[in-house]
């Protein structure tokens, strides 16, 4: 099957900040978190899915078009939700609505107006006087309303509070239940991922540490804990990141069999969750 | 595409024009009352109509409408064609509405054919290009900062331009003024073109000139927005 967002070899230099040789694929119908600190090419990434940046090399195709040469074409395909969606204060709802719908063949009116109400979003209302998370909301009903097939999201729920984030999670799988669309989600909230992803590529520094299926990636990494004289054993050749503490060290592998043939039983393995692997992969060595 | 892209201007700023467009008519109505010549009011009026179109660029920037737009499906052609014929309108529109008053406020000095004059309209038009030539490619690059490079960058040649020609007219004891034998010059080039070609013709000739100008700065600017990164 054709993946709905295809990236290979994405390469995009800036001063001080190189993106760096990024691939991964999403399958129609899956979500796709893009996770990694502040500052490590998420939204370079997506910028270049949307055909705003020119790359340096490699490739992006979505549904088989290039955006950075059939951008019209391909941003059709797309639905986008900003960090903190941009519109100008001053146009009421209606108004933004009715310049976006003219762009779209497929702008469905019924459904657009059918999520409307089911947010509460009054279409009167100005959009300068809504509240983040009302204007979030807003950004999805305009990227849920005209049949995309990808949704890229740029770290959504960054600055709601936990309530309402839940609720946007909630709203937003319950949306995609039966749909065709894919959703490519950008965030440094782990916990989003572990609600809602079925893939997850990690970035640190502009570089993929990983881009695989969530469950395999719990899977294959494993936490890895043990006394602190155990960490000065050349650490980096087992583990990807480890963080060394007064009484013993913390650390994250991905060569689970390497580490129990070498330490044995003098450490003590747990399954991780994705918070542990971006966070250890992100501290590289550091002592506590 | 196009008239999408023109109702996206109509909603982002028809709240901005009606009000640059009802300040616009007040100074008309004192100039038309206050002037005696028609073509330096037509001319003034083109200038001022022509830097209307700044005030829609800086809230471009100021609202980062540019950003999202470029998120719909529109190529990005699409959106510079559809700024430069934005501008053209606010301009027709606006010395249309001015002349419209001419024509019906009770007191003003200007009979119209004086102002449907060939060369008046000629002039206004070439100034409009000018200004569009220099103005719109950067804007649209640069946004708001464009428009301010280049009011600035007007002043500063202004002021060189006046002191090289003092210097000149110095140097050579007072003799000469260069800058208005520069002018006379160009005027005496533009005459001697008109003479040696018929007024039909000259006519003709200028309105290419202009519409090529217009048409390179047009893909002058699609070239500098397209290495815009967002």
């Amino acid at each position: 099957m054709q993946p709905i967002l295809s990236v290979k070899g994405l390469t995009k230099r800036f001063e001080g900040f190189t993106l760096s040789n990024v691939s991964f694929e999403i399958p129609p119908g899956f979500v796709m978190g893009l996770v990694g600190p502040n500052g490590a090419g998420k939204t370079t990434t997506l910028k270049s899915v949307l055909g705003l940046l020119r790359r340096d090399a490699g490739e992006v195709l979505v549904s088989g078009l290039d955006p950075e040469w059939d951008g019209a074409a391909a941003r059709t395909r797309i639905g986008f939700v900003h960090d903190e969606p941009r519109f100008p204060r001053y146009l009421t709802l209606r108004d933004i609505s009715a310049i976006i719908s003219r762009f779209y063949a497929g702008w469905n009116k019924a459904r657009f107006l059918r999520l409307m109400d089911t947010f509460e979003l009054p279409l009167r209302k100005r959009f300068g006087v809504l509240s983040r998370g009302m204007r979030m909301k807003f950004a999805l009903v305009l990227a849920l309303s005209h049949d995309a097939q990808l949704i890229v999201m740029d770290e959504p729920t960054t600055g709601l509070d936990p309530v309402f984030r839940r609720e946007l999670l909630d709203v937003l799988q319950g949306l995609l239940e039966g749909e065709r669309a894919s959703i490519l989600f950008s965030t440094h909230i782990t916990a989003d991922l572990d609600r809602i992803a079925d893939y997850v590529t990690l970035l640190q520094d502009g570089r993929v540490v990983f881009s695989e299926a969530k469950d395999d990636i719990l899977e294959r990494w494993a936490l890895v804990k043990g006394a602190r004289e155990l960490a000065t054993d050349q650490p980096e050749h087992w583990f990807r990141g480890i963080q060394v503490g007064p009484h013993g060290f913390e650390a994250i592998t991905d060569d689970l069999p390497g580490v129990r043939r070498h330490f044995g039983d003098a450490v003590i393995i747990e399954r991780p969750t994705l918070e542990d692997i971006v966070l250890l992969t992100s501290s590289g060595r550091t002592n506590a | 595409m196009l008239p999408k892209l023109l109702y996206r201007e109509w909603i982002l700023h028809r709240q901005v024009v009606m009000l640059m467009f009802a300040i616009f008519g007040a100074y008309q109505i004192y100039a038309l009352l206050n002037m005696d010549s028609a073509r330096a009011w037509i001319v003034f009026a083109a200038l001022y109509s022509a830097f209307l179109t700044a005030a829609l660029f800086i809230r471009e920037d100021k609202f980062r409408a540019t950003g999202w737009t470029c998120i719909l499906p529109i190529k990005r052609i699409e959106l510079v064609r559809a700024r430069f014929i934005v501008s053209w309108a606010m301009v027709v529109a606006a010395l249309g509405g001015a002349t419209l008053l001419a024509v019906v406020l009770p007191g003003t000095k200007f009979p119209v054919s004086e102002i449907f004059n060939t060369s008046t309209l000629l002039i206004v038009a070439a100034l409009t290009t000018l200004i569009f030539a220099w103005i719109l490619p950067f804007s649209i690059r640069f946004g708001m900062v464009g428009i301010m490079v280049f009011l600035v960058g007007a002043q500063i040649g202004g002021v060189l331009l006046l002191l090289v020609g003092q210097r000149m007219n110095r140097a050579s004891g007072g003799a000469g003024r260069p800058i208005r034998t520069a002018l006379a010059a160009i005027s005496d080039t533009l005459v001697s073109a008109r003479d040696a070609l018929s007024p039909t013709l000259f006519v003709i000739v200028v309105i290419v000139v202009l519409v090529a100008t217009n048409w390179l700065a047009y893909r002058f600017a699609a070239f500098l927005f397209d290495r815009r990164e967002l």
